[in-house]
């Protein structure tokens, strides 16, 4: 992809670098870096710890030249995204990542924003304003909630699934904006638990506001959609694809299905940064989009008779530890997709994809 | 309320010939009145209107630079959506003259920094701390933008590019490196550029009224490929748009036209006497279907079209109470349902973003007033206009041409800034 504009470096330089790289008395590790800054803050979203983490690399690495910083860049973020089962969402940040640097090798400006910076200019900037990103990024949720907050209206009953912070903290924005109208939250939540623990702590912050929260559980979705007369349902995604569907928490596309069934409006709160260039064709083409995961697995009772011999807490192992699965939503599913740059139709995604590889 | 409206029922030609010689705030007070009393109603009356009002605030208005008239303009303009907030096509024209006045000053902005260091510029120089101190444009912004942790919500609807995350310029904040519009614009110092930015928006705003008169005529130019010969159109309550298109149609096919009227009205078969007799002279067969038996009709009918009183961002529009009912059989038989509305009547809110889109009115053609037992005994509500779900409608015919609902998005960016999609709410 970079081939054509390559800036010819000097084949010595590359060498002592390369060697230095190595040599390093502690060689730098980007998936424990990752991890690190995963851990260091709740708040922090998956694409933008990818990127933070890609810039720590960018401070340490001594790489002298555009190009070969570039390859370096990319060999990481590859080494990141082989160690994690679901790597699609650190593409969204890796790749945002390396096209705003070869943007900048090409001389390229992004659309609306700065002038063209050369690459020393970029490197500079991104190292120095790496917190900044994590701030932005924090914004852009804020944003998302503020407008997502209008479409929660007097009366409504809602549904939100999963522990999405963006979602969220989007109904805690709802339930402001009705007590600065009415005095008290004026409308009920219904927050589908889906066994992890990310979804408590929002329920208890919406209880606190005085909002009325019912928990279920995934089987009593579509009772619940008729028994409660859910108006909306919201929720949030791992990453958002190319063609304006979602790779998010497995049961997203269930939901999604059943409120299309019920003609109940489904709407995604997701960043802009959680768009990402992969294409899933069905729910059978995720692992060619890189994801790892074993949910189906056909067995016979002698296969599972020898598994069990072989280890007996297997079946508890591949369950209790396995990162969460995820499904595919289409786009037909979807009725607006709430990004910090305005409320979106899934159309609308591809129009953003191709602003970045242009 | 304007005393001069007194004595007499006024309507929208009224209005604008009391625009004359009338200070600003008079013909504002009487515009609102006249809302407020739906004296003006329906999404032309009420577009004319509007432009007409702010072509005065930015014609009698006192300002000296940019951020004045944007201001005066957008507090007129909330005025006017509370009036009546059901016509969302107020606010439409409102964000549009917003626009407009944004591109102008940053056109003329353009034309003065020419030569001179641009303002971006000095985004680029608090990169470098080595570099010399900005001059002359970088004393506006000195030293690294502060992050703003809690954005407005004016600013925070950013440009259109996944960029914005890793951009130099806080995303925030580009607009004010782009245009002059926000906070620390330099007044414009020469009278002359003001005067010549008041004429051009001026243009500007008569232009946006153009537009308005023209956008029937220019949407009934697509009527002939629309319609073949042979076609069954049915027509749910036709407006002038429609009725223009119908007739358009008439001068070069031949068609049938089933008149769709809602509610029984107390004329009966004899409402939309004049279209019938324009498409008959055109030897155009007219059926009136009366309310009610759209479905009896909808096998032999090509296709449905609908006036909109709105187009939401989503697709969904704002049309006659029924209209969903007519979209809903259309649906059932799978006949296409077009719309007919102007680009001016495109609204950048969604459907769950409108208020409450079911507005209820007079019912005394459902139920006499003379029919005492009965309006002493029950309430009869009906609906004036309702929300027709974006999956039932299938192409969009605006004066530029027919959409899918796919590239509604498209054409919005097109017509409004990001800034002043968020107006009334400001």
């Amino acid at each position: 992809m970079t081939t054509g504009d390559v800036t010819k470096p000097e084949p010595l330089a590359i060498r002592t670098a390369q060697a230095s790289a190595q040599d390093d008395s502690t060689p730098f590790d980007i998936v424990q870096e990752y991890r690190t800054i995963l851990a260091s803050d709740p708040e922090i979203s998956m694409p933008v710890a990818a990127i933070e983490a890609l810039i720590a690399l960018l401070g340490r690495t001594s790489a002298t030249t555009a190009m070969e910083t570039v390859s370096v860049i990319k060999t990481h973020a590859e080494l990141l995204q082989q160690a994690v089962s679901n790597p699609v969402p650190l593409k969204a940040g890796t790749d945002l990542f390396q096209q705003y640097l070869l943007r900048s090798l090409k001389g390229q400006a992004a659309a609306g924003s700065a002038p063209p910076l050369s690459f020393d200019e970029t490197r500079q900037h991104l190292l120095r304003n790496s917190q900044r990103f994590v701030t932005r990024a924090k914004a852009a949720r804020e944003t998302i909630a503020y407008k997502g907050a209008a479409y929660v209206k007097d009366g409504s009953v809602v549904l939100a699934a999963g522990g999405s912070r963006t979602v969220k903290t989007l109904l805690l924005r709802a339930a402001d904006r009705h007590v600065e109208r009415w005095g008290s939250p004026r409308f009920k939540v219904v927050y589908v638990m889906d066994g992890s623990r990310d979804s408590v702590p929002a329920v208890e912050a919406l209880r606190e506001r005085g909002v009325p929260v019912a928990e279920i559980e995934q089987s009593a979705v579509a009772f619940t959609l008729r028994a409660a007369r859910v108006d909306m349902a919201f929720v949030g995604t791992e990453v958002v694809v190319q063609n304006g569907g979602l790779l998010s928490r497995m049961g997203t596309f269930q939901l999604a299905t059943l409120c299309q069934a019920m003609k109940i409006p489904f709407y995604v709160a997701a960043e802009s940064h959680k768009i990402v260039r992969v294409y899933p064709l069905s729910q059978a083409d995720l692992p060619r989009c890189g994801v790892r995961q074993d949910v189906l697995e056909f067995k016979c009772a002698e296969q599972q008779k020898a598994e069990e011999e072989d280890s007996p807490d297997l079946f508890n192992r591949s369950f209790g530890q396995q990162a969460s699965p995820i499904d595919y939503t289409p786009p037909e599913f979807i009725s607006s997709i709430i990004t910090e740059q305005g409320v979106k139709m899934p159309a609308a995604v591809y129009d953003l994809i191709l602003d970045l590889y242009t | 309320m304007a005393p001069l409206l007194a004595g007499y029922a006024p309507n929208l030609e009224k209005f604008l010939k009391t625009l004359k010689g009338q200070s600003l705030e008079a013909s504002t007070e009487g515009l609102i009145a006249l809302l407020k009393r739906r004296q003006i109603r329906g999404a032309e009356a009420c577009a004319f209107a509007t432009a007409r009002v702010l072509l005065q605030v930015v014609a009698k208005s006192k300002w000296t630079d940019v951020d004045q008239l944007l201001a005066n303009v957008q507090k007129v303009g909330a005025r006017l959506t509370h009036a009546a907030p059901r016509e969302l096509v107020i606010g439409n024209i409102v964000r549009r003259v917003l626009g407009l006045i944004r591109d102008e000053a940053s056109e003329e902005r353009n034309a003065d920094n020419e030569g001179s260091l641009m303002d971006s510029v000095s985004d680029l120089q608090t990169l470098q701390p080595s570099a010399a101190t900005a001059t002359s444009s970088g004393s506006q912004r000195p030293g690294p933008n502060p992050i703003k942790p809690t954005l407005t919500p004016a600013a925070s609807f950013v440009s259109k590019s996944l960029f914005n995350l890793l951009s130099v310029v806080d995303p925030a904040e580009s607009f004010t490196t782009g245009s002059p519009v926000t906070g620390s614009s330099t007044p414009i110092q020469q009278n002359s550029s003001a005067t010549a930015l008041k004429s051009e928006v001026i243009d500007g705003i008569e232009e946006i009224m153009d537009e308005l008169s023209q956008a029937d005529d220019q949407i009934a130019g697509f009527a002939d490929v629309q319609i073949h010969p042979g076609d069954h159109i049915l027509a749910y309550q036709p407006t002038a748009t429609v009725e223009k298109f119908l007739v358009r149609a008439a001068s070069k096919r031949h068609f049938t036209a089933l008149i769709a009227s809602g509610t029984p009205s107390p004329k009966g078969p004899e409402a939309y006497a004049s279209l019938k007799k324009k498409l008959a002279a055109a030897g155009v067969r007219t059926v009136h279907v009366m309310s009610g038996s759209y479905a009896a009709y909808l096998p032999k009918v090509s296709k449905v079209i609908l006036p909109a009183h709105a187009v939401l961002a989503n697709g969904a529009i704002i049309a006659d109470g029924g209209a969903a009912c007519v979209a809903r059989a259309a649906r059932e038989y799978s006949k296409p349902v077009i719309v007919l509305s102007g680009v001016y009547k495109l609204c950048p809110e969604n459907s769950s973003e409108v208020e409450d889109p079911i507005e209820l009115g007079d019912s005394s053609a459902y139920v006499p007033f003379t029919d005492g037992p009965l309006v002493d005994g029950v309430d009869v509500e009906s609906a004036v206009s309702e929300l027709v779900p974006a999956d039932l409608v299938d192409m969009y015919i605006t004066n530029l041409g027919p959409h899918t609902r796919d590239h509604l998005d498209d054409i919005l960016a097109d017509h409004y800034k990001v800034e002043d999609i968020d107006f009334p709410l400001q």
